[in-house]
């Protein structure tokens, strides 16, 4: 018989604790939602309609793909360099609180306040005093079509938020110390953005998949560098609606930073892997508030890489996925499910459903600043033999930015692969810190205990990555 | 904006609770009571080959027990590998001749290490009877 862990007992403990302490402060998207610039635009402080609105509980207000992750928009680069460092951090309108222990350190009132509007550029006269402070280094030029009266012009005043072309990166290196210690390149991305007219944008992004058995490999694999995206898009749409075809990762579920989570490997969408590319078109919207995106895909056989660069190297099968949700500021909710069609030896069928939220309770009332997302996931796939095995998989994660820059977290994700298979069920507890001690360089680490059926097996290590990112 | 705060702690707690009680539920009601090859016997090949063995340990296993393993001086890996009895499984010969300890320890759940993800239920039974199939394997050929 399968036994329930006492890591929940645990787990319950610390959310508790954490949820009690009402000390902390919620970052990234749960910040977001307490930031008078999601809806407000300088220098006036005026409110764009609402079917003009870039707010960043929207992944595609940072992130260049509306499904989120990878490159940067210009706005969202901006966005983490004035909230997320410790240390020379950008001026910006932000309602924050002030999170430094006395004396040490920047106050986090990055931008003091006279009457309600922040302290910044209020007119034109006054721009050019902060213009480096929301300069964008690796933007140029300017789309044809766009004019200071075009819709969507970011909320970040004389910030190129739509450049002609943009370029980034993010690499990543980790360090794994348990019964062995590995040190290994993660990953390393090289973006490209070309937005040569209104409406169009070109998106190249090509990675270099850190291997584990090291840098030698890591850089004499051929296989190693790819096309993790590659599309084209239609977008900046009222209510941000948008259209996309190329290789993409189907809109799913919560973009989690951390692809090891059971709610993506157990569904083939661990976003390190090139096999989780598909070939595809995907459109929807992801307006203030409600979102929807809808794909349809081609893949490549589930036991086979696809051609690094040829993003038509497809097989017989095909996949669709929607995702759908209200992202407030305060909260979110969203449902997602995603389908494949394919023959058995290529992988069989597979049906994957999740539900997800999102808390900040920082909206709702100050200092309970804590950040809470949670997903439940369930789904068919075909085994070998032809027969369906049932999965069901949750994460659950809290953080709290102690400190500018100092986010701790805990994290707990739990997954039973098969449920008709005895013992094959495990959890992971995670606890750690994100430290973004300058602008693009974070250093994250955790430790992880694994809980297993067997009594033998569960096991803890410590890791951590060095992210750079521009 | 702002509600009252005691309304919003109840809210609030209301929500913590339900995400706890949803946790407990999920992990409390896991399923199964049989083994994978008592389910579905042709999950996996009744016959494994020492291919699809191979590309099990490569994938779960060299990044550390590398050709480089067994030392300090991380031998030729270029990761920083530091542990000293940590047998290679690079070869077919040296998996053969460890098979049956590898078996033992991803049965029991002591490797993959740490934290890392352990092996499926069909890679195990692929291991399992390959090994009770006496190891059959280009370096192994009339076990």
């Amino acid at each position: 018989m399968k036994r329930t862990h006492p890591i929940v007992a645990i787990v319950a403990g610390v959310l508790l604790a954490l949820a009690r302490s009402a000390l902390a402060t919620p970052q990234y998207a749960a910040q977001a939602g307490r930031t008078c610039d999601s809806c407000h635009i300088l220098p006036d402080w005026d409110t764009p309609k609402l079917a003009h609105q870039k707010r960043n509980m929207s992944c595609g207000t940072c992130h260049v793909d509306p499904a989120g992750g990878g490159m940067r928009t210009a706005s969202g680069r901006y966005y983490g360099r004035a909230t997320l460092p410790m240390i020379a951090t950008s001026p910006r309108p932000q309602d924050d609180w002030d999170r430094n222990f006395p004396g040490v350190g920047r106050r986090d009132k990055a931008t003091p306040y006279e009457s309600y509007l922040p302290v910044g550029p209020k007119n034109l006269e006054q721009a050019p005093a902060y213009r480096d402070s929301i300069d964008d280094k690796w933007a140029w030029g300017t789309p044809k079509g766009m004019t200071p009266d075009t819709p969507f012009p970011g909320r970040h005043f004389k910030l190129n938020n739509d450049p002609m072309l943009r370029i980034g990166g993010d690499f990543r290196f980790a360090a794994l110390f348990s019964a062995s210690s590995l040190v290994f390149p993660m990953q390393a991305d090289v973006h490209t953005a070309v937005h040569p007219v209104h409406h169009a944008t070109l998106l190249m992004n090509v990675g270099a998949r850190g291997q584990s058995s090291g840098y030698s490999d890591t850089i004499d694999d051929s296989h190693t560098p790819y096309f993790r995206e590659l599309f084209a898009m239609t977008h900046e749409w009222p209510y941000q609606s948008y259209a996309k075809a190329g290789r993409f990762v189907p809109a799913f579920g919560l973009k989690l930073d951390d692809h090891t989570t059971r709610t993506r490997r157990e569904f083939e969408l661990d976003t390190s892997l090139p096999e989780t590319r598909v070939l595809g078109v995907e459109a929807g919207f992801v307006a203030a508030y409600p979102f929807f995106q809808a794909s349809y895909f081609k893949m490549k056989n589930k036991f086979e890489e696809p051609d690094p660069w040829d993003i038509f190297d497809v097989d017989d099968g095909w996949g669709t996925a929607f995702n759908a949700g209200w992202r407030d500021l305060g909260w979110s909710f969203g449902a997602s499910a995603l389908m494949r069609r394919r023959p058995l030896d290529q992988g069989g069928d597979t049906d994957t459903y999740a539900v997800y939220a999102s808390l900040n309770p920082w909206y709702f009332w100050q200092n309970i600043p804590l950040t809470l997302q949670g997903e439940i996931d369930t789904g068919t796939s075909q085994r070998a033999s032809g027969l369906d095995q049932t999965k069901l998989v949750m994460y659950g994660e809290v953080d709290w930015s102690a400190w500018n820059g100092v986010t701790l977290l805990t994290a707990y994700d739990w997954a039973d692969p098969d449920r008709d298979v005895v013992d094959d069920e495990s959890g992971r507890l995670q606890i750690g810190a994100q430290l973004t001690v300058y602008p693009g360089v974070t250093l994250d680490s955790r430790i992880r205990y694994l809980s297993v059926a067997t009594p033998t097996g569960s096991d803890t290590d410590f890791f951590t990555q060095l992210h750079v990112w521009f | 904006m702002h509600k009252a705060p005691t309304r919003v702690l109840k809210s609030q707690l209301r929500a913590c609770v339900f995400l706890l009680v949803s946790a407990g539920a999920l992990a409390g009601c896991a399923s199964g009571d049989k083994t994978l090859d008592a389910v579905d016997p042709n999950a996996v090949a009744l016959n494994p080959t020492f291919d699809q063995v191979n590309a099990i340990i490569h994938n779960k296993c060299v990044m550390c027990h590398d050709s480089g393993s067994g030392g300090e001086d991380n031998g030729g890996n270029d990761n920083l590998i530091l542990e000293d009895d940590m047998a290679p499984f690079e070869t077919c010969t040296e998996i053969v001749a460890e098979a049956e300890s590898i078996l033992e320890r991803i049965q029991d759940n002591t490797m993959p290490p740490g934290a890392m993800p352990r092996l499926s239920s069909e890679d195990r039974l692929i291991i399992q009877r390959w090994v009770e199939n006496n190891k059959p394997a280009p370096c192994n050929p009339t076990p």
